[in-house]
């Protein structure tokens, strides 16, 4: 049986994996593009001279470079020139969405604060879901839409909060909310936002280095050798162009997609009550549209049901959250045992 | 020869002081949540002397079920460790409250009181929390009591003294009522 621990330490390891392995693969494919790059243009010359502002590096490493392997060396040492860079930029990008991730997901879908004594009856709902998952109580947000959806943010369990629609709170029974609140803080508690943001920054890293390089190639100059930059730049962004739309969204998608059954299980543990969750999401499946979270893909991910309309949620190729009606159904199965 | 026995003596002194730490944590876990829920059945007894002072004021004749509160307090307040005494006593304590708030019924100056109101409210959340925080209690006796009766864990357990804790059960009949009814059907 798998208890909010056990979570915890699954999601530790994955972002440690995360962390160490993205910077690794950046560098794995400027490598391989740079390789067939240098191959498509067939000028040692050209590599030679590419070479040598990196050629102390080399030097140190104590290696001889012939003509079958400058290829592969310079790239290497391209590479090892950009490393602090590289990852200088990541950690910065990463500190501020660390520090500054959820007051912008807030800000930009237009939360405002819930107080105890605005509506005490769905404070303190949240405060004993708090409690019976072990939990210091997060922060309440509502969201002024009809439609039935809710989300969490948060590094950390100690700076975390939970937003709700006005739709969810009408609609709901306080039952079937309290299953919902047991949903959202068990990502908070499973610590599935944190790895969420790193993913997601982590990701945009690549993004950020596909387009500075987009604006370097326009930018090349007019001489002999810029046709053979251009190839080099032009094979290392169709690479990262490749990995962001092709292999970055399988990787979103395996993590979300099991974090989501995570937390409907997690939150059943919490509540001692899978059925009221499950008839909540039968609920929200009718309408879970939130107009407002359309900009910001990230969040939608953290959603308990896909905010996006049917057509953006298909053309990104991947939904984000799993079939509801295989939630409920795995939620009644856990109700019958 | 003698290297592999060093090896598999070194793996297997890290395996047993792993599981022993899992151990404790687990057990220190247990207490965290034992401490949690006795937070809440305080913040009960806290409240109860000050609702008893504002019932007293108008319904006098109530003298019998006020003592009956007062007595099912001291006597929950009395048993200290979690246990299935403490439950009865407890479950005692909130029956005398449900019966102090259906005869408020009877005194409707008693009802129209923001006191007694705001006191009422307070309770029914200090019910709910006491069910949460059992309800997190008995995850981590869970998590502990699986831990020392599987293997290998319970030969760690064995050893170290590592026993079992007991279940908080308390009578929740609210909830329960409103979790067999059957409000949609699939």
């Amino acid at each position: 049986m798998l208890t909010i621990y056990d979570h915890i330490a699954s999601n530790n390891r994955k972002t440690f994996l995360l962390l160490l392995l993205f910077p690794l693969v950046l560098c794995f494919i400027v490598i391989i593009a740079m390789v067939i790059a240098f191959y498509i243009i067939a000028d040692t010359q050209f590599v030679y001279d590419y070479l040598y502002p990196y050629a102390h590096i080399i030097q140190n490493l104590n290696i001889e470079i012939t003509e079958k392997n400058i290829y592969f060396w310079t790239a290497i040492a391209y590479v090892l020139n950009m490393l602090p860079w590289v990852f200088g930029g990541g950690l910065l990008w990463m500190f501020i969405s660390w520090n500054f991730g959820d007051k912008m997901i807030l800000w930009g879908a237009e939360a405002r604060p819930l107080e105890l004594k605005d509506n005490p009856q769905i404070y303190r709902l949240v405060e004993n879901v708090a409690i019976a998952a072990g939990l210091p109580r997060p922060n309440l947000y509502i969201i002024n839409d009809n439609s039935l959806n809710a989300f969490a943010t948060g590094r950390n369990p100690k700076h975390a909060s939970v937003t709700l629609t006005t739709g969810i709170i009408n609609k709901l029974e306080p039952l079937e909310l309290e299953g919902v609140i047991a949903h959202e803080i068990a990502h908070i508690g499973n610590r599935d936002i944190r790895l969420n943001m790193l993913i997601i920054t982590g990701l945009s890293v690549f993004g950020f280095f596909a387009d500075a390089l987009r604006i370097r190639m326009r930018h090349l100059n007019n001489n002999k050798d810029s046709s053979k930059l251009f190839i080099i730049y032009l094979a290392i962004f169709i690479a990262l162009v490749l990995f962001n739309s092709l292999i970055a969204p399988l990787i979103q998608l395996a993590i979300s997609r099991r974090r989501e059954y995570a937390a409907d299980a997690t939150g059943a543990l919490i509540t001692r009550n899978p059925k009221a969750l499950a008839s909540a999401l039968q609920k929200i499946s009718e309408d879970a549209r939130v107009e407002i979270l359309d900009k910001q893909k990230n969040i939608s991910t953290a959603c308990i049901a896909d905010p996006r309309d049917i057509k953006s949620a298909f053309s990104s190729a991947f939904s984000t959250h799993p079939p509801i009606e295989d939630r409920i159904k795995r939620l009644l199965q856990m109700s019958r045992e | 020869m003698s290297q592999t026995i060093l090896i598999v003596l070194g793996l297997v002194i890290i395996s047993i002081i792993m599981l022993y730490n899992s151990l404790v944590v687990a057990r220190q876990r247990v207490r965290e949540g034992a401490s949690d829920v006795e937070t809440q059945l305080k913040r009960r007894y806290d409240l109860i002397p000050n609702l008893i002072e504002t019932i007293k004021g108008y319904a006098k004749h109530e003298k019998e079920t006020l003592e009956k509160v007062i007595e099912a307090r001291s006597s929950a307040m009395n048993i200290q460790s979690l246990g299935e005494q403490k439950s009865a006593a407890e479950n005692m304590l909130s029956d005398t409250l449900k019966s102090i708030f259906a005869l408020s019924e009877n005194y409707p100056k008693l009802q129209a009181n923001e006191n007694f109101l705001e006191l009422q409210q307070e309770l029914t959340d200090t019910e709910n929390k006491i069910q949460a925080s059992r309800r997190f209690y008995n995850s981590t006796v869970l998590a502990l009591n699986t831990k020392i009766e599987t293997f290998p864990g319970v030969f760690i357990a064995k050893i170290f003294g590592f026993t079992p804790e007991k279940f908080f059960e308390l009578s929740d009949s609210e909830r329960q009522a409103a979790q067999e009814s059957p409000k949609v059907s699939f």
